[in-house]
């Protein structure tokens, strides 16, 4: 089946095209979904070139676990933000055991009067204080605040429930917040 | 209302009062125009999602679908005979317990049916004989 046909087509269908191993499937889903993934990738890890590393491993990881995905159980969507989840917890593992030195980027912008230096010193405070709230609260703080996803639907990438995700995401905030009020101090 | 109640529901819906739920907006309101460290709470809690929302800003990547494709290309026959493998050693192993459980089965009934004949044989051949012997002493 050529691309224009497959273009309109729904993630579901193309997935059940590319476990039947169809090139044009998968290169449509690469196409529909890299810049989502991206986007939760780098926000979840804070730097660009293990951003781009692990979405790459990510779609590599779909055409690889194709047949463990089942319409029925969770949604296309869900199931590859699971992937690349469990991913970036392999990264942060690896980096906990090679103890290695931060790499994240600095937020700062180009515009360097001193106002902005020092609201470019808070915003790096807080994503430095995100950047080390435990990974599970990262990710529920970056689906539903930052990404806009239902609490529904991080409630199945994070494997728990609603009421879960709610304790999640309140203790980041607090954590967050605290940390802010801190730091004006 | 009271502040502690308001950080509760502030860490759990964040600082858009107007996504709270109805029935505690307006408690949530009136507690603001009366509460100065409500209000400082709500402003921290603005400040830190407005910071988290610059921080989260995602650089533009460019060609990342392209080198997708091109390291796929690269491993795409690894990854098939991968799957395909993944995909059979189930019904393989299911396959293969089932042909060994025959064999062992047909083995068992063999060796018992073997014994079986040879007993049937012991009694026919004894029964025959001593069938024969009170035949003999009968004539």
């Amino acid at each position: 089946m050529d691309q224009p046909t497959l273009k309109a087509d729904s993630d579901e269908y193309l997935m059940q095209r590319v476990q039947q191993r169809d090139e044009a499937a998968f290169s449509i889903l690469v196409q529909r979904h890299t810049r989502s993934i991206h986007a939760f990738i780098y926000r979840l890890c804070g730097n660009r070139n293990d951003a781009e590393d692990l979405s790459q491993e990510t779609f590599l990881r779909l055409w690889q676990r194709a047949a463990n995905w089942t319409p029925d159980t969770v949604r296309f969507t869900t199931w590859l933000h699971q992937i690349a989840r469990n991913l970036c917890i392999d990264q942060f593992r690896r980096e906990q055991s090679h103890k290695r030195t931060s790499n994240q980027e600095n937020i700062a912008t180009e515009d360097s009067t001193i106002d902005s230096l020092e609201a470019d010193a808070q915003r790096q405070a807080t994503f430095d204080a995100f950047r080390k709230l435990p990974e599970r609260q990262r990710t529920a703080v970056v689906l539903c605040q930052v990404q806009g996803w239902t609490q529904q639907d991080a409630a199945k990438v994070l494997d728990t429930t609603v009421d879960g995700v709610q304790a999640l995401i309140s203790r980041g905030r607090r954590t967050l917040r605290d940390g802010l009020v801190k730091n004006n101090e | 209302m009271n502040e502690h109640d308001f950080e509760k529901l502030l860490d759990l819906y964040g600082s858009d009062v107007a996504r709270w739920p109805e029935n505690e907006r307006e408690e949530a309101s009136a507690l603001l125009a009366q509460s100065r460290s409500a209000s400082e709470l709500l402003n921290a809690q603005a400040t830190v999602e407005k910071h988290l929302a610059d921080a989260m800003l995602v650089p533009e990547t460019y060609g990342l679908e392209q080198k997708i494709m091109a390291r796929f290309a690269t491993h795409k026959q690894r990854f098939d005979v991968r799957y395909w493998l993944e995909f059979i050693w189930k019904p393989a192993f299911a396959a293969s317990c089932s042909l060994v459980f025959g064999f062992y089965l047909g083995a068992a009934n063999q060796e018992l049916r073997t014994d079986l004949e040879e007993d049937l044989a012991h009694v026919t051949f004894y029964d025959y004989e001593s069938w024969s012997g009170d035949s003999e002493d009968e004539s």
